[in-house]
């Protein structure tokens, strides 16, 4: 799902996850699972993930290099729905604290979560985990800054969590009777079309993001407000490439996504 | 349904901790770097203390469930080809492709014990396979299992397939792949040979007539039993008894010729198989000179099925290192026998070469998924005439020269069906190093064995099973029926066959199957087999499934196999036996062996009133002897229900199928047990009466007025029966 704070401006343009200020060696926990370690916390790969030893409240702490300013988290392949947790996002000048909440949330269901929120600057940020009826596990922790398109998305899309991608197989027998289906895998797909783009604002903006988004994963979110619930975690099929819309320079941009939903 | 396949790989990782004793790596002295904890990476080989840590793949999908890393691309399987009265038949081979990706050296198995010490971040840098495949030399002879389920199975509620890994490929463009083949593949002769080639050569020359000699070097003579039999340069058997390094010879056995011989030539022990059973034999090819566990093999099911069946020894003297599986290959030939992998249960099958009673579960239009099924005559499997040649000569002579043999027996097809080929002969021939000369009826066995199943070559069906139907099972016999399989008359027929192979998809199994064609004598008489749980079984439809009309003198034995089940189908109002001996010609001989359990089924529970009754064991009005080995027990009658008017069901009488607990729906407190196969099941409360035992009628209901079922009897027409052997009866014998 998809939280704005109140009064966020363009609520309904698409959010786009990508910056990640959590690097290797940059997070510590009170607890982590000898087999499912902290360290699979501080990558992209949404399998394996960090698990707690007990369903007690516990803390993950993450130390940036220096005062960094931040409005968003991304969490993708939790449990925090099903094991019924809270998560708080604090912030701190020092690894001890004292700690600040910025905000708090309790998912009803599994589903990746991009939690956008006033922008926050501080080295040390805690995610305190609370109120669990079984061991935690998160495999995707993002933070950092959130980047909101400059452009609304609206004819022709498809949401990639409404658009599974299913392998099937149909039994029929010799004499015609139906024999069951069998599906094998499911996959989410969709193509993020954007329009009307100001070339400086896709310089400036969503060039970067092209930049790594043949090595990285990232959050997608389409119509933050309207759909909330319509969010991915997803990487790229493909390398996008921009081009020249209209005579005024206006820009259009293409990319074909894979995702968990 | 959604299906789920996971790989699992047991790999052997090294318990200890780095320079922790016993551990004796120590850095700057063993190497600059801490180990991976594997063999290819050890430092202190000596200590090397590896345990196996199992780890899980499994497709990427959305809805993920399970512990395992979801990079499995695809599981390719060449199914097992079972080749019966002839060979080992073809090894089942299994490719699973992953991707690679990068991976962070932890996980459900972690790979790397001293990622805080590395100087790099296992994430950034290479690739899972690339890692792996630098950390691990090999993993020839671990094991691979596939696991097939629905999303949401337990692991262990899963059908698992066993494998043992042959080698491994890549990483190339992001793929890599493990070779695993089923467990028999370890029989072949680039790994196992019998005997072992021994160490030893003679340390000085001698003549044609010496009977002491030395062994060199002194270190090989422990390799060497206190007596036997050895072949010196290949050229010559003698008998010896041996002291420290030295032999003391008889010369010239076995067929061969005294000679004289230079000192080093090899001095090889000889395997003997002195009037062994082929399972013994078999058993010990494989659990001595391969890597096959003994846990593999059901050695006791082997010798009852080699017992009953072929009830014949073999010997044979073993002069040279041969490859385990071209013995067990001339074996299954010369015995006539069925040897195969049961990749789900990991155990090694065997069977006489014999007709398979198919289960009375016809394969046909409905079933047979659409576009898969084919019908190919098999002609080269033909035989018209079968030649043995046996008592053989000389070990050291070629196997495969007649001069070697001393005896030949040869059949012709009584049948005659030879005018049918054009006069055509189709010529077998059988060179036995395992019959002896004394053993002609072995041989004639042999013969009329391999034309009473190959007379009428059979021919090969193939047809594809969706997932979601009961899937036949390897080695055993069923029937299939198709449009494109006809009568003479053109109406539809019906095949017997035997599974030879199967291939298992997540979405349906591809099966190759034989007809089963056996005909004039079978190959131990007239013996029909009840191989697999059965219900309602008429023995006369049975015996006409696979023989000709029975003649005044046949003595046809029926068999119940060890753990089958024979029992009784519904519905509620009508009450079969188990098995029922059927209607006979007067003339036959029937006897019937049961190593497993022929019981009625348990009576139902009842609700409201009384229990309802079990149904006979076995019903007769044609003479049998009867060898019981296992359980005749009549079907328990079900409890009485609760007398108090309350409605609590009374408890299910025990048998096959087992008597249904009286049931309040929306209420299991209120409901009786189900019976289990012995036992009868509870009632729901103090006032609802239990269900009978084997041949135990069930308990009225109290405090009066609800009585419980009457058990079903044990043996009803026991006037017709004679024992040989009683055994374990439970329940009434009448009329």
């Amino acid at each position: 799902m998809v939280i704005l704070p109140s009064g966020a401006s363009l609520p309904d343009n698409p959010r786009i996850g990508y910056d990640n200020l959590i690097t290797a060696g940059s997070l510590s926990s009170d607890e982590a699972d000898a087999d499912f370690p902290l360290t699979n916390l501080e990558n992209d790969a949404s399998y394996p993930p960090w698990k707690g030893e007990t369903a007690a409240s516990q803390n993950i702490v993450a130390a940036l290099t220096g005062a960094q300013t931040v409005d968003y988290i991304g969490l993708a392949r939790h449990n925090f729905g099903t094991a019924s947790i809270t998560y708080t996002l604090e912030h701190a000048s020092s690894s001890g604290g004292p700690w600040t909440s910025i905000v708090s949330n309790s998912p009803s269901d599994d589903r990746p979560i991009l939690h956008q929120f006033t922008e926050t600057t501080d080295s040390f940020f805690r995610l305190a985990l609370s109120g669990m009826t079984a061991v935690p596990e998160l495999a995707v922790w993002y933070l950092g800054q959130i980047l909101v398109v400059e452009r609304r998305i609206y004819v022709g899309h498809s949401p990639i969590t409404l658009s599974p991608n299913r392998r099937v197989s149909t039994g029929r027998s010799e004499n015609g009777q139906f024999l069951g289906r069998v599906r094998r895998a499911t996959t989410y797909r969709a193509r993020i079309s954007l329009q009307n783009l100001d070339p400086d604002w896709y310089r400036n903006n969503l060039d970067p993001f092209v930049d790594v988004v043949d090595s990285q994963a990232f959050f997608w979110a389409w119509r933050p407000e309207s759909f909330a619930d319509e969010v991915a975690y997803c990487w790229a099929d493909e390398e996008p490439r921009p081009a020249n819309q209209r005579s005024n320079g206006m820009m259009q941009w293409d990319l074909s996504i894979q995702g968990i939903v | 349904m959604r299906v789920v396949t996971i790989v699992e790989i047991d790999i052997p990782f090294c318990a200890l901790t780095y320079s922790v004793a016993p551990c004796e790596a120590a850095l700057g002295s063993t190497g600059s770097k801490k180990c991976f904890n594997t063999r290819r990476t050890c430092q202190d080989l000596d200590n090397f203390d590896p345990e196996t840590l199992t780890v899980r793949f499994t497709e990427p999908s959305a809805d993920l469930q399970y512990d395992a890393l979801p990079n499995l691309v695809d599981v390719d399987t060449t199914p097992q080809r079972i080749d019966p009265g002839r060979s080992l038949g073809e090894r089942e081979s299994v490719t699973v492709s992953f991707s690679d990706h990068p991976h962070s050296d932890a996980g459900p198995v972690l790979f790397d014990k001293y990622i805080a010490d590395r100087s790099y971040v296992p994430f950034d840098q290479g690739t899972f396979w690339g890692k792996f495949r630098a950390r691990h030399t090999s993993l020839k002879g671990a094991a691979l299992r596939i696991r097939r389920g629905a999303l949401g199975d337990a692991l262990e509620d899963m059908t698992v397939y066993h494998y043992v890994i042959e080698s491994m490929s890549g990483p190339a463009n992001s793929r890599f792949s493990i070779t695993a083949k089923d467990e028999l593949k370890l029989a072949d002769g680039d790994r196992a040979k019998a005997p072992a080639i021994s160490p030893g050569f003679l340390a000085t020359a001698i003549d044609d007539s010496e009977t002491s000699v030395d062994i060199a070097p002194s270190s090989a003579a422990d390799d060497y039993p206190a007596s036997g039999k050895l072949a010196i340069g290949g050229k010559e058997i003698c008998s010896f008894t041996r002291s420290g390094s030295t032999l003391t010879l008889v010369r010239g056995e076995s067929n061969t010729e005294a000679k004289s011989h230079e000192a080093d030539e090899r001095v090889q022990l000889v395997l003997e198989y002195d009037a062994e059973s082929a399972a013994d034999i078999i058993y010990d090819l494989l659990t001595t000179y391969t890597n096959v566990p003994a846990s593999s093999i059901p050695l006791a099911d082997w010798q009852t099925e080699v017992d009953e069946n072929i009830g014949r020894l073999y010997s044979a003297e073993i002069a040279q290192p041969t490859s385990v599986r071209k013995l067990i290959d001339e074996l299954i030939e010369q015995v006539g026998l069925v040897v195969w992998t049961d990749v789900r249960a990991r155990e090694i099958r065997l069977t006489a070469l014999r007709a398979i009673t198919t289960t009375g579960t016809v394969y046909g239009v409905d079933r047979i998924v659409r576009g898969s099924y084919s019908a190919k005559e098999q002609p080269k499997k033909r035989i018209s005439q079968a030649w043995t040649y046996y008592g053989q000569r000389n070990p050291l002579a070629d196997l495969e020269d007649e001069q070697n043999y001393e005896f030949a027996a040869a059949a012709i097809d009584p049948d005659g069906t030879e005018v049918d080929y054009d006069e055509q002969p189709a010529i077998h021939e059988v060179f036995s190093r395992w019959i002896l000369g004394t053993n002609r009826p072995a041989a004639e066995s042999l013969n009329d064995l391999l034309i009473a199943r190959y007379a009428d070559p059979p021919r090969r069906f193939t047809f594809d099973i969706w997932a979601s139907d009961t899937l036949p099972k390897l080695g055993l016999g069923y029937q299939i029926s198709h449009f494109d399989l006809q009568t003479d008359e053109g109406a539809d027929a019906v095949a017997g066959v035997q599974i030879v192979s199967v291939d298992t998809e997540p979405e349906r199994a591809k099966y190759a199957a034989e007809e089963m064609t056996f005909s004039g004598v079978g190959p131990s008489g007239r013996t029909v087999f009840i191989d697999a749980d059965s219900l309602n079984v008429d023995l006369r439809d049975l015996y006409d499934e696979i023989y000709a009309a029975p003649s005044n003198y046949d003595t046809i034995t029926f068999v119940v196999s060890s753990g089958v089940k024979v029992g009784s189908d519904y519905p509620f109002d009508e009450y079969p036996p188990a098995m029922t001996v059927g209607d006979w010609p007067e003339g036959p001989t029937l006897k019937l062996i049961n190593n497993g359990y022929i019981v009625g089924r348990g009576g139902a529970g009842a609700i409201v009133d009384d229990g309802f009754d079990g149904t006979d064991a076995l019903y007769a009005r044609y003479p049998i002897s009867i060898e019981n080995n296992g359980v005749i027990g009549g079907g328990g009658g079900g409890g009485g229900a609760d007398a108090t008017g309350e409605s609590n069901g009374g408890g299910g009488g025990a048998g096959y199928q087992v008597g249904v607990g009286g049931t309040v729906f929306g209420d299991e407190s209120r409901s009786g047990d189900n019976g289990t196969l012995e036992t009868g099941g509870a009632g729901a409360n103090a006032n609802a009466g239990d269900g009978g035992d084997l041949g135990e009628d069930g308990e009225d209901g109290s405090p009066g007025g609800v009585v419980g079922g009457s058990a079903g009897a044990a043996i009803n027409g026991v006037s017709y029966v004679t024992y040989d052997l009683e055994g374990d009866v439970r329940g009434a014998q009448i009329n």
